[in-house]
């Protein structure tokens, strides 16, 4: 007898449910996915364990009739796509059929489910997969409740290898500010023991969104960024550069609403920052890229989290220059102020991405202090949504509060970028100008001022001349990396624009003629892999010169003014006029600030002038 | 251990090994200066394991040297060199009473100094049967000062901050090279060994050599063992440790044929250089232009933002064709330093060639020049 069987459906469902429930945060993940699919205006979200023993997920999407309520467990069983065809052009967020069978096959399932033209809705109950009951009518409000409980208790391996507790619900509460973040238009509600961890208001404002994740005050400094091109749309909001963190953890982009892991993007953004950061720091942003369905190819991975772009170099460059244009156009001047004593005793600042923030100050305050009023009557989460009708009457009552105390006026500050009145009056402590133009006293950093002035005079002269070359008095072979052998072949005519003169050598080995002649003691290997490597990623040709720009920054700094070097009146003059006119005023070449601004208000404050 | 010794005869003694000293070290016995005393003799040993050298004092009649007890001790070199450069010049005593403390007197001054074990000092290497050379100390110095300025300081690529140095058939050749240039100087060695042979040695290593060569003639053997080089002049052996890995061929990137081939004064020229570099000091490659027609050569330089500059000098003697070259004059100066001569021969391939130079009629002095590529 023959030793090969086809597995039971039972087995085959585990093992598949390997691959798209992996832990409580992914479980999580499909079911929002489901609720947003199904068109909910409000998710509510509740975990119990780090949602190990208790994952709640309730909408008010569009519900099930019986007979879908059953056969929506059934494997590759989906209302998303009905032909081939469609899956060329996905356009919900789930499409697979896979998720409710796989959560259904290593879990106890309850499923209430009611349509909204029914008058009443029904409840199945499943455990590893087998129905327990006969659906059964259930009263409730129009909408989809799924319960999971004892996630893998029937796959003690996967039980076994999940992190502690505190972990995974880090994990799903970040699912659940992801999904916020990726449709403001939903009121999203987390709930982890009875408490409200994190709540959003649904109202299609993301920096709204993103108040309720980073406070009001590192919301409202966020820059806007809009971009459209024939095939793109780009839309979001960026960090200042004084706002970044050191990991990449707050780089949030979704493409057509779904929230994407994809490097060429990320490093798009980053390099949009180019010069802006320092090394290390990384920015936050969350950043919405509209296109066609047809442009990008989702079905890489049970996850969705990976994506394939068709054109993913003009996607990362048009990121790029949406970046890159919101900082331009930007005052990037930070503003001192006065460490604020008051801490803010909420849940909100535990959550893992949001920060304290004291300069957030008294609007955020406000805003949290409304939250909890309103949000204290409907903790008890098991009756139905239809309660939250008051609930949200009161939170557009303290929604007008939310801008009565400034937060919107503050989110359309306008700045206007002007250093042209900058007079200084004095050097402090040897290495500071101090300087006035009417309305608020700066800062200047000398050294770094004078840095980016020199920064900007070298790479102009940069651009202006072709990178001259030196042939080498014996060629040279190089053994790069793979990618990088291959990403030489493909650019060889730009990198000898940049005065490296490549050939191939074959059998993965380069043969470098001609290096660029800037500067002596100059390594060619180690440049030559630096080239390439900027050349490997998203957008070649300003990557790679910005290789040369590094060592053209590196001379900057020699010859720039030291601290303790006293300037005189006129030298200073020169300075300030000099950084007033320089495309990138506010920071040196490696990314530290170059001035800070002092306003009269914080002044008048400090002073007690005003209260 | 007990020994008297004038000042300036120990000053001297430890200045010289002094320069083998290392800086920074983890390992502190390297920072000091072994000090060794036998029946007759002082011995000073300071070794940082890229270099060592080890000087000697004999007991002589005149009593500069007293040697009451042998013994050996390790003392800190920044702490000796500078108690015995402040002493006053006379005779001085050196005794070392505790284990591992000297006590240093001299007139009413009494310095203890806190010692090391000298068994922790590193062995200097052992050459047995090594094979061996002697050389005038001025042609030595030539060797190294022809070659070793064009040495990379790069570690990206060991060998090249060595001075490759090759004996073959009697001629001796020392070259260097970062890539963009080269330094070669070759000779014959009068005595005509029937040995060759083929090391790399750090560059860094023989230009602190040269400081320990006498301003007159006087014999140097060299000594080469399979990981390291010696060097004996008179009573002071220099030890440098040798780079290992095969030096790249460079017989094929020296051109043997020029288009242009012109002859001039050698001062004329590197000052036109020099001045025209004044204008290229601010650009990323010092770069400098140099123009050869109707036997002129017109040296120019200029900056956007500076100005500009141009000379023209006398050629004494061109053969060839006229061109347009440009060059990092930083290059070209030392590459003249190196020459060293009155008269310096350059010869070219047109203006994306490298170009030489060297003594007129001498083709044992060779420096080889990349340049600028014009488009």
């Amino acid at each position: 007898m023959g030793q090969i069987q086809v597995m039971s459906e039972m087995l085959a469902n585990q093992i598949a449910a390997g691959e798209v429930v992996e832990r409580p945060a992914s479980c999580v993940k499909e079911l929002l996915e489901n609720s947003m699919d199904a068109g909910a205006r409000e998710i509510r979200v509740s975990l119990g364990e780090g949602g190990i023993s208790f994952i709640r997920v309730q909408d008010n999407g569009a519900g099930m009739v019986e007979e879908d309520a059953l056969l929506a467990f059934a494997r590759h069983a989906t209302s998303k796509l009905k032909s081939p065809r469609d899956l060329l052009r996905i356009n919900s967020l789930g499409f697979r059929g896979e998720a409710l069978a796989s959560i259904a096959a290593v879990a106890k399932v309850l499923l209430q489910t009611r349509v909204p033209h029914s008058s009443q809705g029904i409840q199945v109950e499943l455990q590893g997969g087998q129905l327990m009951t006969q659906p059964q009518p259930v009263g409730m409000p129009p909408g989809t409740v799924l319960e999971v409980h004892q996630l893998f208790f029937n796959t003690p391996a996967r039980l076994k290898y999940l992190r502690s507790v505190q972990t995974e619900q880090s994990r799903c509460v970040a699912v659940v500010q992801t999904a916020a973040l990726s449709r403001p238009d939903i009121r999203f509600t987390l709930e982890i023991e009875d408490r409200i961890v994190f709540q959003s208001f649904g109202r299609g404002s993301l920096r709204e969104v993103l108040a309720g994740l980073y406070g009001a005050g590192e919301a409202a400094q966020l820059l806007s960024v809009t971009a459209h091109s024939p095939d793109y749309q780009v839309s979001g909001f960026i960090a200042r550069p004084t706002q970044a963190r050191a990991s990449r953890n707050h780089l949030q982009i979704f493409i057509n609403r779904r929230p994407v892991r994809n490097l060429a993007l990320y490093q798009a953004v980053e390099a949009g920052y180019r010069g802006r950061l320092m090394v290390n720091r990384h920015p936050i942003c969350a950043l919405h890229l509209m296109m066609d369905p047809g442009l990008v190819d989702v079905n890489i991975h049970p996850h969705k989290a990976e994506v394939r772009l068709s054109e993913e170099r003009d996607v990362a460059e048009v990121v790029q220059q949406s970046v890159t244009h919101a900082l331009e156009i930007a005052f990037l001047v930070p503003d001192v102020r006065a460490p604020k004593a008051q801490s803010l005793p909420t849940q909100q600042t535990r959550l893992p991405l949001t920060s304290v923030d004291n300069r957030g100050s008294r609007s955020y305050q406000m805003l949290v202090r409304e939250k909890e009023t309103v949000l204290q009557p409907t903790q008890s989460s098991t009756t139905g949504i239809s309660v939250d009708k008051q609930e949200s009457n009161k939170t557009c009552g303290g929604s007008a509060n939310y801008k009565e105390n400034g937060l919107d006026h503050d989110l359309n500050l306008q700045d206007t970028p002007n250093l042209a009145n900058l007079r200084p009056i004095a050097q402090a402590l040897g290495m500071y100008i101090v300087a006035d133009d009417g309305d608020a006293l700066y800062i200047i950093d000398q050294h770094a001022a004078h840095e980016r002035v020199l920064f900007e005079r070298f790479s102009e002269r940069l651009q202006v001349q072709q990178v001259q070359s030196m042939s080498l008095l014996a060629p040279m072979t190089l053994h790069p990396e793979p990618i990088l052998y291959e990403a030489a072949l493909q650019h060889l005519q730009a990198l000898t624009e940049l005065g490296l003169a490549v050939e191939d050598f074959g059998s993965q080995s380069l043969l470098i003629r001609e290096v660029p002649a800037i500067w002596e003691g100059l390594d060619a290997s180690v440049l030559t892999e630096d080239l390439l490597q900027a050349v490997v990623g998203t957008d070649r040709t300003i990557g790679a010169s910005d290789v040369l720009r590094e060592r053209v920054a590196l001379q900057a700094c020699k010859s720039a003014v030291k601290a303790n070097h006293s300037l005189s009146q006129i030298e200073m003059e020169a300075l300030c006029e000099a950084l007033a006119k320089a495309k990138d005023p506010f920071h040196c070449p490696h990314g530290r600030p170059v001035l800070i601004r002092l306003t009269n208000r914080e002044l008048e404050k400090e002073f007690r002038r005003i209260v | 251990m007990h020994f008297n010794i004038s000042q300036s005869a120990f000053n001297q003694l430890l200045q010289t090994v002094s320069k083998a000293v290392a800086t920074r070290t983890p390992k502190q016995v390297l920072t000091g200066i072994l000090l060794n005393v036998e029946e007759t003799t002082l011995h000073a040993t300071a070794y940082d394991l890229e270099i060592g050298i080890e000087d000697s004092l004999d007991v002589t009649p005149d009593g500069t040297l007293e040697i009451i007890s042998p013994g050996s001790i390790v003392i800190p070199a920044r702490y000796l060199t500078d108690v015995v450069r402040k002493l006053p010049s006379t005779l001085l005593t050196f005794q070392v009473s505790n284990p591992y403390m000297a006590d240093i007197r001299s007139g009413t001054a009494e310095f203890h100094l806190h010692g090391i074990d000298a068994a922790e000092f590193p062995k200097l290497p052992i050459f047995h049967s090594a094979k061996s050379l002697t050389i005038s100390s001025l042609l030595l110095r030539q060797f190294i000062r022809s070659s070793a300025y064009a040495a990379s300081t790069l570690e990206a690529r060991p060998t090249l901050t060595g001075i490759h140095s090759t004996l073959h058939m009697g001629q001796m050749t020392f070259t260097a090279t970062d890539g963009l240039r080269l330094g070669m100087f070759s000779e014959n060695i009068p005595e005509n060994p029937d040995f060759s042979w083929d090391a790399v040695i750090p560059a860094k290593s023989l230009t602190e050599l040269t400081k320990l060569l006498p301003e007159q003639d006087m014999p140097v053997t060299l000594e080469l063992s399979n990981s390291h080089s010696l060097f004996v002049i008179g009573k002071t052996h220099f030890y440098t440790r040798l780079i290992e890995g095969a030096y790249p061929d460079i017989s094929r990137i020296i051109p043997n044929h020029f288009g242009t081939t012109v002859r001039v004064d050698t001062a004329q020229f590197a000052n036109a250089i020099d001045r025209a570099a004044l204008i290229a000091r601010d650009k990323e490659n010092h770069m400098v232009r140099m123009e050869l027609q109707d036997r002129k050569i017109t040296i120019s330089s200029n900056s956007p933002e500076i100005g500009n500059v141009s000379e023209s000098i006398e050629t004494i003697e061109t053969v060839g064709d006229d061109l347009v070259i440009a060059f990092n004059s930083h290059y070209v100066l030392e590459a003249l330093r190196a020459t060293g001569s009155d008269q310096v021969q350059v010869q070219f391939n047109g203006s994306n060639q490298p170009f030489t130079l060297h003594i007129p009629e001498e083709q044992n002095n060779l420096q080889l020049i990349s340049p600028v590529l014009m488009r």
